[in-house]
């Protein structure tokens, strides 16, 4: 069926020698465009990003679901506390005692509540005995405070 | 299928597929770009890749023209009248201008089986199986077709150049 009329066969020869033309289409442009898209696409970002769509999609379905009835109220409540207990004794707190209290402590804290009730005339019995007098040392009586001093007695 | 195979693949196929193109859409140079990184999505060009260029550009440009019709009719008839159809051989036997307003005035079955066989290289099956019509339908639309452009360029009909 390939065989053509013999009449029209110069006339063909001459259509067949005329190229039609591209009109606006561009070459380089073309080989540009198909060898972008026939580039090797990465998986990572489409995965990722349907991945994150799930996800939202998951938390969006889990938000619409929740259960209204459970609703935090933040309230400020005001509980009257009891009064601390103070002990009746604790404004004159006494001295603490020691551990084991000698009988001269004793005595002389007691000795120190008479002078401070009655002052100093509490001590009227001394506590202390004088030591007996000392045959080396002059008495009062003993020395001449008034005895007229000779000159150069004082310098011997 | 490597760059060096489909460049070949465009300089044979792109200019008689815009010429294709034409009779159904105003912007047939994009309906073959789209053809042909079909091409490129799919991995390649089935084997002959004429026929299935052919018929890639046909489907789209008649799809195309479905949408061009919708909205602006008479801008596709001027922009058609304005492209170049073919290119200008001062030396040659047909005066290009005659034989694109030839053309363009042919029933469109003529007109497709002539430019799918003379100037896409289909033989008359492939062109049958385009149109979807017989082989003898194709033969004689394409007879029929040339025999109507050579009684309107009858006039204008260079004489054979004595080089050629």
């Amino acid at each position: 069926m390939s065989a053509e009329p013999e009449e029209l066969k110069p006339f063909l020869d001459a259509l067949a020698r005329v190229p039609p033309h591209p009109g606006r289409l561009d070459r380089d442009a073309l080989l540009f465009d198909a060898g972008r898209r026939s580039a090797p696409r990465g998986v990572f970002w489409p995965l990722a990003a349907l991945g994150l769509a799930v996800l939202s999609a998951g938390l969006t379905v889990a938000l619409a679901g929740r259960s209204p009835g459970v609703v935090t109220v933040e309230r400020i409540v005001y509980v009257p506390a009891p009064a601390p207990k103070i002990p009746a004794e604790s404004a004159a707190e006494p001295e603490p005692a020691p551990a084991a209290a000698s009988p001269d402590w004793v005595e002389g804290l007691r000795l120190r509540q008479r002078v401070a009730r009655d002052g100093v005339n509490a001590l009227s019995s001394p506590a202390w005995a004088a030591p007996p007098p000392r045959a080396d040392i002059p008495t009062y009586s003993e020395l001449r405070l008034n005895a007229p001093v000779e000159k150069g007695e004082l310098f011997r | 299928m490597d760059a060096a195979t489909f460049a070949r693949l465009i300089d044979r196929y792109a200019p008689a597929l815009v010429l294709y193109a034409r009779q159904w859409c105003a912007a047939p140079e994009d309906v073959v770009q789209e053809a042909f990184l079909a091409v490129v999505a799919r991995g390649g060009a089935p084997e002959p890749a004429g026929p299935w260029l052919f018929r890639v550009v046909r489907n789209r440009a008649i799809s195309a023209a479905r949408s061009e019709r919708r909205r602006r009719r008479r801008e596709h008839d001027a922009a058609a009248r304005k492209a170049p159809w073919f290119y200008g051989d001062p030396g040659g036997e047909l005066d290009t201008a005659a034989l694109r307003d030839a053309l363009a005035e042919l029933p469109d079955e003529q007109r497709e089986a002539i430019v799918a066989h003379l100037w896409g290289g289909l033989t008359f099956e492939e062109v049958g199986e385009l149109m979807g019509c017989s082989t003898s339908m194709a033969y004689r639309r394409y007879v029929a077709g040339v025999g109507a452009l050579r009684a309107r360029l009858g006039g204008v009909v260079c004489p054979p150049n004595p080089k050629s």
